[in-house]
């Protein structure tokens, strides 16, 4: 057990160490994109200097749901943005370095990128809860802790629907497009939205635990929606295990377009 | 042939070639469709939720509004990419001693692209903002007025985009420049809120900036469309094209010197 | 079955089903899928410590065999056995007992010093931090990397990245070392240099080695025994010696030349192509020895320059095959 998570850190460490290998260009790209995030709430202090609330929410509500999906999501790709690349390392035949060594392939597939970017995210999420989310230092374990567990809920999303490439090759493009669309809705406030698609919200594209589940546990001090983004980082997590085991069954049965290279 | 003419052929040749490649290319269609709907079913939905009472809009029209600012947002690909790759590659070298100038050639080619994909963006919008919202919130026959002056905002946004591709020579990588101009263009432009909601002093900002002539104006045309505002939209955006034709030339010259004094 | 050897296969074979599929229309109407036999049912074993090639051109099922020796594939049928265990079956537990180098893939963080992926795979083996330090530094004195481990991979050459891919293959001290094509784009002294250090390892530590290649040079270079694999079928399983006296005793010497057209007249040297300051001669190894033909070249012209080339791994198989016909009839 300690091994494994020696193991893990282990990972973690080569992984960030990797990302910021050239800090130069990794520590402008982080700061750009705090500066990018904070620019894109312009949008919001707009909306808001015009209309008193948006269905019982302020500003205050929207810049945490904003700084939640960011910190997760930032996180997420700063420490594991192999992801990105899971659909691709598959279907190029990148997995079998991984499948030769005596661990589970996933972890190391992926902690084999980071993107520093992702800590922009995160550092404007501070500004977001601190500052124009009125927010108190108090709060920031909360909104750290359901936030990654949110981060979590999106890694493992994205790499069930990367995971469609081991049936489907053809679904790349489509697995991509799963991650853009996933970003895209994560920070924009969900209670707006009819049940039909918040239905949607909380299964198939499970976007709602990623910031609008987390923000209502907070803002109501409600535990139990905060226990339940909790349990979507655990199902969420275990399926995409799940999902990702079934499909290296399918790729070791061998039945994939490549032949032999 | 004289000169004119054969650069307008060559123009010509380029442009056909952007839009059958764009035709072509129905997965990528496909997906930009669908990442389409989905910042517009949030807008309007978000319009529909605001207490809009008072403020002189209504959810529906600004329902159209937002199809409209996202159809000119999607419809330009991501031509500073290309331009990067040319630059950092090398390969814009070989493209500097053709007898066609390379900058001309990609605007051709990607007016081309972004012309199909702006249509089509236009048409499953329009579709799907009329049944979600019942009504057309414009006479027929200022539709015309208000797609060409959606293909001159494309154009403009594409131009500059030219610009920041071509910013590489100079700054190497250019991703981060893009991303800021984009925010510069969702907030001063006016992506999801028309500017007149803005309080003034940022309202009157953002009418001056080329951001507004690449979304609020042309988009302002669905909220009310008299000929006047369409007057207005056009003279706005050829003074902002000439401009940016302008800064293009300049720019481009700038990088061509930069090249030919110290290599790609 | 002979537990004495490090790896065991038996009638191994393994198909795929394939589907065509061209554009978007196709996407609708599944055309049926076909059979394509890449290995079909091979045998053969290996002692340990010794050192294997298995060649065969591009297609032939060396690739798809090696996945299924390490239990990445499984096969459609047969059996076998690596280290003691069904790879298929025990994927994990294998995979202590094997180091596996893909040629084209990496192990280690292109921008990072080769020494912290190498830290980060004894941890993933699990290795304890002395016993990892003193692998380190025996690998680093066996394979001469210990002037590479503190620079970035991006810094390194094709030849000296081989290297320390190999060390990374090699951290957890497996008795047994699989290598799909190891020597893609290595120049001729780097396929030297790994092939001293390759031998070197194995007789050191007694390390199996087991490599495929589409390069003939490859056998004389690393191995003592061939196994040549084509269409999936084993052609040939022979020790290094009897292959080369049997199949490979052509040798294509090139001469550029300041002279038009050189003649060679001595036994065993044939033309085999003319351009007006570049010949190529077939050299029969039975009637004569390069070195001979090379000091005549030397001695009669004025040589800009020369290449001696192995034979093209096609000929060999050709000549495989017209042996099998040859004893048959």
């Amino acid at each position: 057990m300690t091994a494994s998570f020696g193991y893990l850190g282990a990972l973690i460490a080569t992984n960030l160490r990797a990302g910021f290998a050239r800090p130069g260009p990794a520590a402008m790209q982080l700061v750009l994109m705090a500066i990018n995030n904070l620019i894109f709430f312009v949008v919001w202090a707009l909306y808001f200097d015009r209309f008193p609330s948006l269905r019982g929410w302020g500003q205050a509500d929207v810049a945490m749901l904003y700084g939640v999906a960011a910190f997760g999501f930032g996180v997420s790709v700063a420490l594991a943005g192999g992801v990105r690349d899971l659909a691709r390392t598959i279907v190029d035949g990148g997995l079998d370095v991984h499948l030769g060594r005596p661990r589970h392939p996933l972890p190391s597939l992926l902690m084999s990128r980071s993107i520093p970017a992702g800590f922009g995210d995160a550092a404007s999420a501070l500004v977001l809860w601190l500052w124009i989310g009125e927010r108190t230092l108090s709060d920031l374990p909360i909104l750290v802790g359901l936030s990654i567990a949110g981060g979590v809920v999106m890694l493992s999303s994205i790499a069930i629907a990367q995971c469609a490439v081991f049936w489907w090759p053809g679904a790349l493009k489509l697995a991509d497009q799963f991650w853009e669309v996933t970003v895209m809705i994560s920070v924009y406030p969900q209670h707006v939205f009819g049940s039909g698609v918040r239905l949607v919200l909380f299964t198939v594209l499970p976007v709602a635990f990623m910031s609008q589940v987390p923000v209502e546990a907070v803002r109501e001090a409600d535990p139990l929606k905060a226990l339940s983004v909790v349990a979507a980082a655990i199902v969420y997590g275990a399926l995409a295990v799940v999902v990702f085991d079934r499909g290296l069954r399918r790729y070791a049965s061998g039945n994939r377009m490549v032949v032999n290279r | 042939m004289n000169e004119t003419s054969r650069v307008l052929g060559a123009s010509t040749a380029f442009l056909r070639l952007g839009w059958h490649d764009a035709c072509r290319d129905r997965i990528g269609l496909f997906g930009r469709l669908l990442l389409f709907s989905i910042p517009v079913v949030i807008f309007a939905t978000i319009w529909q939720a605001t207490p809009l009472a008072g403020s002189g809009h209504d959810a529906d029209r600004l329902s159209w509004y937002v199809m409209m600012t996202e159809a000119i947002v999607f419809s330009v690909g991501y031509v500073f990419r290309e331009i990067e790759q040319d630059i950092n590659s090398g390969a814009i070298e070989a493209a500097l001693s053709r007898p066609f100038a390379y900058v001309l050639a990609w605007i051709a080619e990607e007016a081309g692209g972004t012309l199909f994909r702006l249509l089509a963006l236009l048409a499953y919008g329009s579709l799907i903002a009329w049944l979600a919202t019942g009504m057309v919130p414009f006479a027929w026959a200022a539709a015309p007025a208000i797609v060409l002056a959606a293909i001159f905002a494309a154009f403009l946004a594409l131009l500059f985009q030219v610009v920041i591709g071509l910013l590489t020579a100079w700054v190497g990588t250019p991703a981060p420049a893009y991303w800021i101009w984009q925010k510069l263009v969702f907030v001063f432009g006016g992506l999801f809120i028309p500017l007149t909601l803005y309080p003034d002093w940022i309202r009157d900002i953002g009418m001056a900036t080329p951001f507004a002539a690449i979304l609020y104006r042309p988009a302002s045309l669905v909220l009310a469309a008299d000929q006047v505002a369409i007057v207005e939209v056009f003279l706005w955006q050829g003074l902002w094209l000439a401009l940016a034709l302008l800064l293009v030339a300049a720019v481009a010259a700038a990088a061509t010197r930069r090249f030919l004094r110290e290599g790609v | 079955m002979s537990a004495a050897a490090a790896i065991v296969v038996e009638n191994l074979a393994k198909s795929f089903r394939v589907r065509r599929r061209v554009g978007l229309s196709t996407l609708f109407k599944r055309e049926p899928a076909t059979e394509v036999e890449a290995v079909r049912g091979i045998s053969f074993s290996i002692r340990p410590g010794e050192r294997v090639a298995f060649i065969g051109p591009n297609g032939a099922g060396k690739s798809t065999t090696l996945k299924m020796l390490t239990g990445i594939l499984t096969p459609s049928s047969g059996h076998a056995e690596v280290a003691g265990f069904v790879p298929w079956q025990e994927r994990q537990k294998l995979a202590r007992r094997i180091g596996i180098l893909f040629g084209q893939r990496s192990q280690l963080w292109y921008h990072l010093p080769v020494r912290d992926s190498l830290k980060l795979i004894a941890r993933i083996y699990g290795l304890d931090r002395v016993h990892a330090a003193a692998r380190l530094d025996r690998l680093a004195g066996t394979l001469a990397i210990a002037d590479l481990l503190d620079r970035p991979v991006a810094q390194l050459s094709l030849g000296q990245r081989l290297r320390c891919e190999i060390a990374a293959a090699l951290m957890h001290a497996p008795p047994i070392l699989l290598l799909d094509e190891p020597t893609i784009g290595l120049d001729v002294s780097a396929k030297a240099s790994l092939r001293d250090h390759l031998i070197q390892l194995s007789t050191e530590e007694g390390t199996t080695i087991l490599l495929t290649s589409h390069d003939t040079g490859d056998i004389e270079r690393i191995c003592e025994r061939a196994l040549v694999i084509d269409k999936g079928l084993l052609l040939l399983d022979q020790p290094l010696a009897a292959l080369r006296a049997q199949h490979l005793r052509h040798r294509l010497v090139t001469l550029m030349t300041e002279e038009e057209s050189p003649a060679l007249d001595l036994p065993g040297v044939a033309v085999a192509s003319r351009e007006p300051h570049r010949t190529s001669f077939a050299v029969d190894l039975g009637l004569i020895a390069v070195e001979r033909v090379v000091a005549t070249a030397l001695e009669r012209f004025s040589v800009r320059d020369l290449a001696i080339e192995n034979p093209p791994l096609d000929d060999v198989i050709r000549d495989i095959y017209r042996g099998a016909e040859a004893r048959v009839t």
